[in-house]
């Protein structure tokens, strides 16, 4: 991931945005090619080396923060460095500074007093440990960071470069934000359980609610301390969570950005001091969707097998029964969780219920799920699950809620005859409230 | 009801419909439950007790701990007062006393009093590391778990870092009774003050020898720590408790070359300042320049060519021969050496094979070499900027300020480091200066801070600071710009 320093950002009106670099210029992939290659050419090299003719090549450019972005990115994840010193470097240090110790001071020009110039005590130190004065030197400190070597590294392409670059703008836009809000389209589905669940794995507090006007969820992440003070904490954890986002179709994302210090930025330099006094917070709008052409570094992960669904609806259709199909429509908000069900019925009379397929699982999760499909009071809810897994039904004959269990095929006439039941026992509200 | 502390936060639940919630929390609806601050968890469990309400406490994880001293030393007067105005305030709050004072041992008597799992916080990983070897030494049978610098161990008793503890919160929120906050004007960052809001630590002590910030954020530290609850400044202890010192000053010239090399890039960027009409003296106007530096490779160079004559001028060469005249001079004393930048530190490391403490020594070798100093195996150490806060070298009498920044604070650490009290300790400070840069600009405003003015011996510190210039907001605008959270 970038620093703030290396994000570069455009203002336009109260929006903000990263200065993303077009993957398809050639000057662009001209600058990560030859980035690649000043990385490539100095293996073995020091940091320090690379360090100096990375910024050679930048000399007086005015992109040199895209170079050092790209640089990190190359340095972070292309790269191992390590230590090549012919005894360990603090070791080496100990003897030498034993030995200087013994005729401190060091001066540059003996005399009777002070005897001992450097050469004198580096190679007193070195015979000391069966080593030349320039392995002593070459060691001293091998270990500080500019003096570590370059051991390997795995070039990615320029074009793999570049993408992660415009990725990590974006995540760096993040880092300063209190809050960000998401959009997803429902039709563009089997993502969202992986949207859901990288929420809960970076520990964030989410608000769902329906899209205004449209069929789409609005997600609203912050953390706990939200509610008392504007906090950046949590805007690492929303960058963490960005590629996730970016895996999915048909999304936005909106992020307030507090600026602190724009209010003294292009002023003009007189009154500067009541500008810089008040510098008030400013919170800016910095806005994503798909359109925006950010490409995930994360493999694309293998979408779940859906066939189940696919065949259970079109079967469920040919019944021709009072009950209307949508897919996905709907979603069961736990508070620390969401669900949204694969299916929602919608009968003629307006009565609605839930089904939702589950096709692997592991006896625990499954309880849990239904415990939690109790604790929120849905008495519309199906839960349809397969015995591929060896469970005998005993074993899950504890479960609560309604439960279906289907071998191959979860047969549609099964379903609806449940529906029915439940329509008649009045378990169904007239339409689902969220 | 039934009180938890769930990712740094207090949340209430189970309450019997008679009672209503304590007004410090608020309904979350993103959860369906009542959220307080961890910070107001005193104020809370106070109420609570009070009303007679039924309640569980399922938030606090500390316990009681014998800490009992091994051969306490008599505290000095004012360690005493403070501790028991500290007391008084119930338990809260904070003491300001110089460097050198002793504020730590303000700290353990804290600990031994208070008698409940306590964390402490300190800056940076060296003063982490001086209040670890503090704590063992201070309670010898209790374990000292560390957070930061690579550890991760909570314990009954831990030192941690700012950094990390502000990370790690919502982890050990709820662990500590007592939270002690070393050097209390780094907490109010933005940032930092997270980790002052999010634990439950009914018990604060905040200690430090320069309160004020000048982004005025100290005054949140009411809330999170408590007020002032003891103050002294340094003045009124210099001569009874501190070693006395002198200043004595060294201006140096640069060579030739250097005042060439320092001339040609001072004057390139100055004339592209002119040119864009930017006032160098100002937050606002490094901003500015920052920006210009960004948008043409006119500007780039320019901003290459300041950096260029900041370098020349804080690392003349015969600095160096300055500072072996001063070895020469002091060459049965302990001498500590302070520079600028860790580039500077190294090359000298080298070229006079004395032994150098960076932000990149690791915690053994820092805390060997600094155990050898004092134990007087080597007679000279080196620096940056790392040992500026509370970092124990008791040894010390001779201080050698080679380059630096102008900043007040930074300044009266420095001192700290060779006030430290002795029987007949005489401490000198050298100050060496380039000739005709910047930096006596630098030196200049240094000197205005009330420790200097008394220790040169009355020098006026008449020439109030009036626009903020150069050096106060440039030397510092690049790192500044980092936050405290980086």
């Amino acid at each position: 991931m970038l620093t703030l320093d290396l994000l570069r950002t455009r203002i336009r009106g109260d929006c903000i945005e990263p200065r993303y670099v077009d993957t398809g210029s050639g000057r662009h992939r001209k600058l990560a090619a030859a980035l690649i290659e000043i990385y490539a050419a100095h293996g073995d090299c020091r940091r320090g080396e690379l360090d100096e003719a990375l910024s050679r090549h930048s000399g007086d450019r005015v992109d040199y923060r895209i170079q050092r972005g790209l640089a990190k990115l190359l340095f972070d994840d292309h790269c191992d460095f390590g230590v090549v010193a012919a005894l360990p470097p603090e070791q080496l240090r100990e003897r030498v500074f034993a030995v200087a110790h013994s005729y401190h001071p060091v001066v540059r020009e003996p005399d009777l007093f002070h005897v001992a110039d450097r050469g004198l005590v580096i190679a007193e130190a070195g015979e000391s440990c069966g080593l030349s004065g320039e392995q002593v030197e070459e060691g001293l400190y091998a270990d500080l960071a500019q003096n570590h070597r370059l051991v390997s590294f795995q070039p990615p392409s320029p074009q793999q470069l570049l993408n992660r670059y415009n990725v990590a703008l974006a995540q760096a836009m993040l880092y300063r934000c209190r809050e960000i809000e998401v959009t997803i389209d429902p039709d563009h589905r089997a993502r969202h359980r992986q949207l859901f669940s990288a929420i809960k794995f970076n520990r964030l507090i989410h608000t769902v609610t329906r899209e205004r006007g449209g069929k789409g969820f609005r997600v609203v992440l912050d953390g706990p301390v939200s509610m008392f003070r504007h906090s950046q904490r949590y805007g690492v954890r929303m960058a963490v969570f960005l590629p996730a986002l970016l895996q999915c179709r048909r999304w936005q994302l909106t992020a307030v950005i507090p600026e602190k210090s724009t209010a003294a930025r292009g002023r003009s330099p007189r009154g500067e001091k009541e500008t810089v006094a008040k510098a008030a917070v400013i919170a800016r709008r910095f806005e994503l969707d798909e359109r925006t052409g950010l490409v995930s570094h994360y493999p694309e992960r293998p979408q779940y097998d859906s066939s189940v669904e696919e065949v259970f609806a079109r079967r469920f259709e040919r019944l021709k029964s009072d009950w209307a199909l949508e897919r996905e429509s709907e979603f069961i908000d736990f508070k620390d969780a969401v669900m949204i069900p694969d299916f929602t019925f919608r009968h003629a009379d307006g009565s609605t219920a839930l089904l939702e397929i589950v096709g692997y699982w592991r006896p625990e999760y499954l309880s849990r799920k239904l415990a939690k499909l109790q604790q929120a009071k849905r008495s519309d809810m199906i839960v349809a699950v397969s015995q591929v897994l060896n469970v005998s039904r005993d074993e899950l004959g504890k479960l609560p809620g309604e439960v279906v269990f289907f071998k191959n095929r979860l047969d549609p006439a099964g379903v609806l005859e449940r529906l029915e039941q439940m329509r008649s026992a009045g378990s169904l509200n007239p339409g689902i409230s969220s | 009801m039934e009180l938890s502390f769930e990712e740094g936060t207090l949340v209430l639940r189970e309450i019997d419909p008679a009672d209503s919630p304590p007004p410090e929390f608020d309904w979350d609806p993103r959860r369906d439950v009542y959220r307080a601050q961890a910070l107001d968890y005193r104020a809370v469990v106070t109420r609570l007790r009070g009303s007679g309400i039924d309640y569980t406490d399922s938030a606090k994880d500390y316990h009681q701990v014998a800490f009992d001293r091994v051969d306490p030393q008599a505290p000095r007067e004012y360690q005493a007062a403070a501790i028991e105005a500290w007391a008084e305030n119930g338990n809260r709050g904070i003491t300001v006393l110089p460097t050198g004072s002793g504020k730590s041992l303000v700290g353990v008597m804290a600990i031994s009093r208070i008698g409940r799992s306590t964390l402490v916080v300190a800056p940076t990983i060296d003063l982490m590391n001086q209040w670890y070897d503090l704590l063992c030494e201070a309670f010898a049978d209790v374990p000292v778990g560390l957070m930061g610098g690579g550890y991760h161990e909570i314990r009954e008793l831990t030192v941690a870092t700012y950094h990390s503890a502000y990370l790690h919160v919502e982890q050990w929120g709820n662990r500590f009774g007592l939270i002690i906050f070393d050097e209390v004007h780094h907490l109010p960052g933005p940032q930092f003050s997270h980790a002052a809001e999010m634990c439950l630590a009914p018990y604060r002590l905040g200690l430090t020898a320069t309160l004020e910030r000048p982004d005025g954020r100290h005054q949140l530290l009411d809330r999170l720590v408590g007020p002032v609850s003891y103050r002294q400044e340094i003045q009124e202890l210099a001569g009874e408790y501190l070693a006395s010192y002198r200043v004595e000053r060294r201006e140096v010239q640069m060579v030739a070359e250097e005042r060439v090399a320092y001339r040609v890039a001072e004057a390139e960027y100055r004339s592209f300042l002119r040119a864009k009409n930017v006032t160098t003296g100002s937050a606002a106007g490094w901003q500015e320049f920052v920006r210009l530096s960004g948008s043409s490779a006119e500007g780039r160079r320019a901003m290459k060519a300041y950096r260029e004559h900041r370098r020349i001028a804080l690392g003349a060469a015969a600095k160096f021969e300055v500072l072996e005249s001063i070895l020469k001079t002091h060459s049965r004393d302990r001498v500590i050496i302070f520079t600028q930048d860790n580039e500077t530190v190294y090359q000298i490391s080298r070229a006079l094979l004395i032994p150098a403490i960076t932000h990149q020594t690791r915690t053994r070798e820092r805390r060997e070499i600094l155990r050898k100093f004092n134990r007087g195996d080597y007679l000279a150490v080196l620096t940056s900027k790392v040992l500026n806060e509370g970092v124990n070298v008791p040894e010390a009498n001779v201080a050698v300020v080679l380059s630096g920044s102008a900043t007040i604070r930074e300044h009266v650490q420095r001192l700290g480091r060779i006030l430290r009290p002795r029987e007949g300790k005489r401490a000198v400070l050298y100050e060496v200066v380039t000739k005709g840069t910047m930096e006596k600009e630098v030196s200049r405003r240094r000197r205005q801070h009330s420790a200097y003015a008394s220790a040169a011996g009355g020098q006026t510190s008449g020439q109030t600071s009036g626009p903020a210039d150069d050096e106060q907001e440039w030397g510092d605008g690049p790192a500044g710009a980092r936050a405290d959270a980086s």
